[in-house]
């Protein structure tokens, strides 16, 4: 029932919203069921329904339109208005990564790779997108269990407010990041004052970028997991005795691990090719800030090689995490099938 | 009805009410005996025995349990559930899927603190033992078939010895086979508890069957109570009469 093109050779390179797209109908655990209890049901109404079509058209096209059926879609030819724009939208997307892959200095690859400057970079990049993670971790999972688990006045609005980073252009982030934290900022002004510490333009300012930008994701994936999640299991560890916190450490917790870890591969994904929010607010130090992505853009200027090849590092990471995500998402939903089915 | 505070056992009215439906019932169990709620779906059972464990607060009345009150809106008093000595056997079971059956019969006993983790893992074997599950310990609750899935779920509510045992249509997601086994089983283990136990079906011959004695409630109220055999040959009212005369084409 996918159109050509919309499925794998398109998803490498889509960075977050596809995945995001993939990942929302898997944080609804015990929705996916009852999703995927409905398909069955459409399929087989889909089934019923152009049997009948068919038998009009039949009736009305030359015989050898015919052979068409059974390719394809079900029920019929492919509807070219359709199979046009799928075309080019996958041509798009894929076009571009076979241009860098076609590219790329495949001779000095281990050596552009094993530059002083590109290690750094890679370096930095791995060691503040996990810290990133980590806290994302630490503050976006209470955070998502708050959201969907204790009635507050303005609920709604914090969600909304919560997920804004997702679609903020990440420059914008930066921005109020600076005004935030910055030596002269709401915030940062008392930490200044009070410890001497300026945030901006060090390694931790990368982390917290990173944190801004990255943890809707985690938050998103978590807050849908539990929403979607039974909570009379809760209820039921209730009756056994069991504390709130127990039962989040013991019941809640468990029960949406699956999405807590994809929401992490995400987040960590989204961490590591972070660009806008970082450069405005820890700018591109070598070595202290400098991240991969930074280091692309800073390299296309001088050594173009250097930024294909560090592009390539995170294309590779990119379908790697994508890949990862599948591994987890399958299973998750061949599960739900089957319970809902039990 | 008034509710004597003091005595043994479970006394209770319970009065909630979600929109128009309001359920208004008083119960009494005294510790050992099995009592049936027997109902029409919608009569409010499932509403009684989430108010009973404290999953849903009283807009009115009573609930005590061996002369300490558990619920009584009049004086502002609520205890959580997890501090009720209230046993729950859920319909659909419940078990913690990600937890191996030792664990679900021990939860309760980790939970409140009462044993070590080794002791609780030892006295869950003992409790499995009893349910007939002897070396079922290490098992997934997703490779149990449902007979065993409820015995475990009886064995993880009886684990932490609660006063009051309750159970939500223990009988009803079972073949035909097992349910016969199974009711057979809990009539002899139920008694033995010492808890005053609450039976809710809305099968007439399994709360027979079950219960020493029967409440019938329909749409929020008691319609009748006694023996089940007084109620099947002296039906006091015509839906009594209905209920165990349409016993047999009614089951599913």
């Amino acid at each position: 029932m996918r159109a050509p093109g919309a499925g794998g050779p398109a998803d490498p390179r889509s960075g977050d919203v596809p995945a995001l797209a993939a990942h929302g109908s898997t944080g609804e655990n015990d929705g996916s069921p009852r999703a995927s209890a409905a398909t069955p049901a459409a399929e087989a109404r889909a089934a019923e329904a152009p049997a009948l079509g068919r038998g009009h058209r039949t009736a009305r096209r030359p015989p050898n339109r015919r052979v068409r059926r059974g390719r394809g879609r079900r029920g019929g030819g492919l509807p070219w208005p359709l199979v046009v724009p799928a075309a080019l939208g996958a041509l798009l997307v894929l076009l571009p990564l076979v241009g860098l892959v076609w590219r790329a200095p495949w001779d000095s690859l281990p050596r552009l790779l094993r530059e002083a400057a590109v290690r750094e970079a890679l370096w930095l990049s791995i060691r503040t997108a996990t810290v990133a993670t980590v806290l994302s971790l630490l503050l976006g999972v209470p955070l998502a269990w708050l959201l969907a688990r204790v009635e507050f006045p303005g609920r709604g609005l914090a969600r909304a407010l919560v997920t804004l980073p997702m679609v903020l252009p990440p420059v914008v982030g930066g921005v109020a990041l600076l005004l935030a934290a910055g030596r002269r900022g709401v915030a940062g002004r008392y930490l200044y004052e009070a410890f001497g510490v300026s945030l901006p333009f060090t390694t931790t300012a990368v982390v917290v970028a990173q944190t801004f930008v990255a943890m809707p994701f985690l938050v998103v994936a978590v807050e849908g997991a539990l929403l979607s999640s039974d909570q009379r299991y809760e209820d039921a560890a209730a009756t056994l005795g069991a504390s709130p916190w127990y039962t989040f450490r013991r019941v809640t917790l468990p029960a949406v691990a699956p999405s807590v870890g994809a929401g992490a591969v995400l987040c960590w994904a989204r961490a590591l090719g972070e660009f806008g929010a970082t450069i405005t607010f820890a700018g591109s130090l070598p070595g202290t800030t400098r991240t991969m992505p930074l280091a692309v853009y800073s390299a296309m200027e001088s050594d173009s090689d250097a930024a294909i090849a560090l592009s390539l590092v995170l294309l590779v990471t990119s379908v790697v995490v994508l890949a990862a995500l599948r591994g987890r998402w399958l299973p998750a939903a061949r599960d739900a099938v089957s319970r809902a089915a039990a | 009805m008034t509710v004597q505070e003091g005595a043994a056992g479970l006394r209770a009215r319970v009065v909630v009410g979600r929109g128009a439906f309001t359920l208004d019932v008083a119960l009494d169990v005294a510790p050992g005996e099995v009592v049936g709620v027997l109902g029409p779906n919608g009569a409010g059972k499932s509403s009684l025995l989430a108010a009973l464990a404290g999953l849903l607060p009283l807009r009115d009345g009573l609930v005590a349990l061996d002369g300490e009150v558990l619920d009584d809106p009049a004086a502002d008093w609520f205890v959580e559930p997890r501090h009720r000595p209230v046993g729950v056997v859920f319909q659909d079971y419940l078990l913690f899927r990600h937890l191996s059956v030792r664990d679900n019969v021990a939860f309760g006993l980790r939970a409140r603190r009462l044993a070590s983790r080794r002791d609780a893992s030892a006295t869950a074997d003992a409790w499995l033992d009893r349910m007939d599950l002897s070396g079922f310990g290490p098992r997934r609750p997703a490779t149990l078939s449902g007979g065993q899935a409820q015995r475990v779920a009886l064995a993880r509510a009886l684990a932490t010895g609660p006063r009051l045992l309750l159970l939500d249509e223990p009988l009803a997601a079972l073949d035909a086979t097992t349910r016969v086994d199974l009711r057979a089983f809990l009539r002899a283990t139920l008694p033995a508890t010492g808890a005053a136990v609450l039976v809710v079906t809305h099968d007439p011959t399994d709360a027979a069957g079950l219960a020493d004695r029967l409440v019938i409630l329909d749409a929020g109220a008691v319609a009748a109570a006694g023996r089940p055999a007084d109620l099947a040959e002296n039906p006091p009212t015509r839906y009594v009469a209905q209920l165990f005369g349409a016993a047999a084409p009614e089951r599913r």
